[in-house]
């Protein structure tokens, strides 16, 4: 680092001690009561936001909501109880399990095998992405062109090969939903990295000998997470949709566990008798994957002003 | 430029062949004590592993496998113990059947509804037709053709259930079709559902630009402005995203297949995960990578023909 980096690094560290009046947090939390805001008018993002928490909820207290337990089968009804039984009111299923209990217990399981993987690969695409925008060393560069590779494979059928190899099973089916998310999250990543790259303001910084890790958490993270944090937040909601699929396929979650994917494919054997058994749980599929695209879309909104453009409402 | 584009293939199709030896590799378990049993000796293990040529080192046993590959040998399948190319050739004949159906009316009915709620824009058909759209976005295939059988089969009984012909009946086209009017529809919603939003969203930018207002005040008929005019300038974006969705037919008809007992590749790989028939996933996911590529590069190019003002940056993309 040159003598004039040393001093302007100094007038950095001594700015630390008035970070309490610094303009510039302030204006960061103003921004951020913004974006509260700005999603919050967005009255179809608020009420998608609203039905994820409520279903988070009904899942995760489901032992207050149900007497039952996920997989007690209740002789006294007997199996394939219909609609409306006193205790069931929606049935219970092939092995007398309340129906009801399941779908409840479900929400556990099919909720957070789509949701922590895409956490998991948007950390690991940040550093992937972040690496080969900005790191000299071969390795970056071989990681996206690995996920090139990846990108030649349909989603479905990478995780079908990912799960076929480690056998089936919620953390294999977790780990294949992380696996082929890390392309698409990376991809955003680097393209809005490189997009940084050329940028006025980090060259600025550059000149005013900001230190590296200063200049990436700084100038480039604010910059490079809205948008990958939009996509994943969409993407949740295809990821449920595959995670149960993958279920159905016998490939994902293995029974008795109960799952949004198993229940549907277990209902298929009297779906001309009790229809509803194979599809109430599709039903919450959508109506989950629903919630996270449209919460999606207002945090495109509120995050990026830019694009003020809904992808899909009239207007 | 185009011979640019395929040699930046190269490196895909080594990759997606690594990918492919390596998921007969890493598959966990001895194959040998699997096809063995377990009474064997470690002697005959050794004389079959020589046999197979599975006691020479990866970089070897990868180039003499693509060599096989390449010559139309894919290996023997667990569950059938026949080649898995006589298995396969058959079932890429009745996915092919599905898939054709599958996008040509995903297509059609994707790209005319997009440009009817497009001219017609924020009256109730455009509403309806937008929401359903979005619904069927965020479907589960398989959930979709389960309902489509229960109103169709179960409760209207116009389609059958499953399969592909029926039985002890003249196998002719029109029995076919019957059969795959449900797999192919279920399989056709989700594409046809991007085809209409994207349909939908460019043509109602491109009927907002000025020269569309010149051509009104130079008082073309409505069809001339629309057709002439809008949908004339949103052929490149479309012709893309209908290439990617091509892809994601083929995806779905994973899960349709399964849904509706369709004999193709889909229920292939549904009864090869049951039997762990490690042969069979194989060729199926190579073959699908293989697929993708060429998709992309004819998406590629088509959409150079097009708007010849992408070719430039074709090359350069990958």
């Amino acid at each position: 680092m040159s003598k004039e980096g040393d001093v302007l690094e100094g007038a950095v560290t001594r700015d630390k001690g008035t970070r309490q009046s610094d303009p510039l947090t302030t204006t960061q939390t103003g921004q951020f009561r913004l974006i509260v805001r700005t999603f919050a008018r967005d009255r179809l993002a608020l009420a998608g936001l609203i039905l994820i928490v409520v279903v988070v909820a009904a899942s995760f207290g489901a032992g207050l909501l149900t007497p039952y337990d996920p997989n007690e089968a209740h002789r006294e009804v007997g199996r394939y109880a219909p609609l409306g039984t006193p205790g069931h009111f929606l049935g219970t299923d092939g092995q007398a399990r309340d129906v009801f209990t399941r779908l409840l217990w479900g929400g556990r399981v099919s909720i957070p095998v789509a949701v922590l993987p895409v956490l998991g690969a948007l950390a690991a695409s940040l550093a992937i992405g972040l690496m080969a925008a900005f790191s000299a060393s071969w390795i970056g560069g071989l990681a996206m062109r690995v996920l090139d590779v990846m990108f030649a494979f349909p989603p479905v059928l990478l995780a079908i090969a990912v799960a076929t190899i480690l056998t089936p099973g919620m953390m294999n089916v977790m780990l294949a939903i992380g696996v082929v998310s890390i392309p698409y999250l990376t991809r955003v990543v680097f393209v809005e990295a490189v997009s940084v790259r050329g940028s006025d303001y980090l060259r600025a910084a550059q000149v005013a000998g900001t230190p590296r890790r200063r200049k990436l958490l700084r100038e480039v993270l604010p910059n490079v997470i809205p948008p990958v944090i939009i996509y994943a937040s969409t993407g949740v909601g295809g990821m449920i949709v595959m995670a149960a699929g993958l279920s159905f396929l016998g490939v994902g979650v293995q029974p008795p566990t109960p799952d949004w994917g198993i229940m549907t494919a277990d209902g298929r054997v009297v779906l001309q008798e009790l229809p509803h058994i194979a599809t109430v749980p599709g039903l919450l599929i959508i109506v989950v994957a629903l919630a996270f695209n449209v919460v999606g879309d207002g945090l495109r909104d509120a995050l990026d002003p830019r694009h003020r453009t809904r992808t899909w409402t009239t207007g | 430029m185009i011979g640019r584009r395929a040699l930046a293939i190269l490196p895909m199709l080594v990759g997606i062949s690594v990918v492919g030896f390596l998921l007969m590799k890493l598959v966990p378990g001895d194959p040998s004590a699997f096809l063995l049993g377990p009474f064997a000796g470690p002697e005959a293990r050794e004389a079959l592993l020589r046999s197979l040529g599975w006691d020479q080192p990866w970089p070897v046993q990868y180039v003499k496998w693509l060599g096989l590959f390449v010559q139309g040998d894919f290996g023997t399948s667990v569950r059938y113990q026949t080649p898995v190319s006589e298995i396969f050739g058959q079932a890429v004949v009745n996915s092919a059947i599905l898939v054709a159906l599958s996008f040509a009316i995903a297509f059609v009915l994707g790209f005319f509804g997009g440009i009817l709620a497009a001219v017609k824009r924020f009256s109730p058909v455009d509403r309806i037709m937008t929401t359903l759209a979005v619904v069927l976005a965020s479907s589960p295939v398989y959930w979709l053709g389960l309902v489509l059988v229960w109103i169709f089969s179960v409760r209207l009984g116009i389609f059958p259930v499953s399969g592909m012909g029926t039985v002890r009946a003249e196998s002719g086209v029109v029995d076919l079709l019957h059969h795959a009017a449900l797999p192919s529809v279920t399989a056709a919603l989700i594409p046809m559902a991007v085809i209409f939003r994207l349909t939908r969203s460019e043509l109602a930018h491109a009927l907002d630009q000025p020269y569309i207002q010149a051509a009104r005040a130079r008082g073309l008929t409505e069809a001339s402005i629309v057709f002439r005019h809008g949908v004339r300038n949103i052929v490149a974006p479309i012709a893309n995203v209908s290439g990617l969705q091509l892809g994601f037919i083929f995806t779905a008809t994973l899960f349709v297949e399964v849904v509706f007992a369709w004999p193709g590749v889909g229920f292939l790989v549904f009864q090869a995960i049951a039997a762990r028939d490690i042969p069979v996933i194989q060729t199926v996911v190579l073959f699908t990578g293989l697929l993708f590529v060429a998709i992309s590069l004819v998406s590629d190019v088509i959409q150079g023909l097009v708007d010849p003002r992408t070719t430039a940056s074709v090359g350069a993309g990958t």
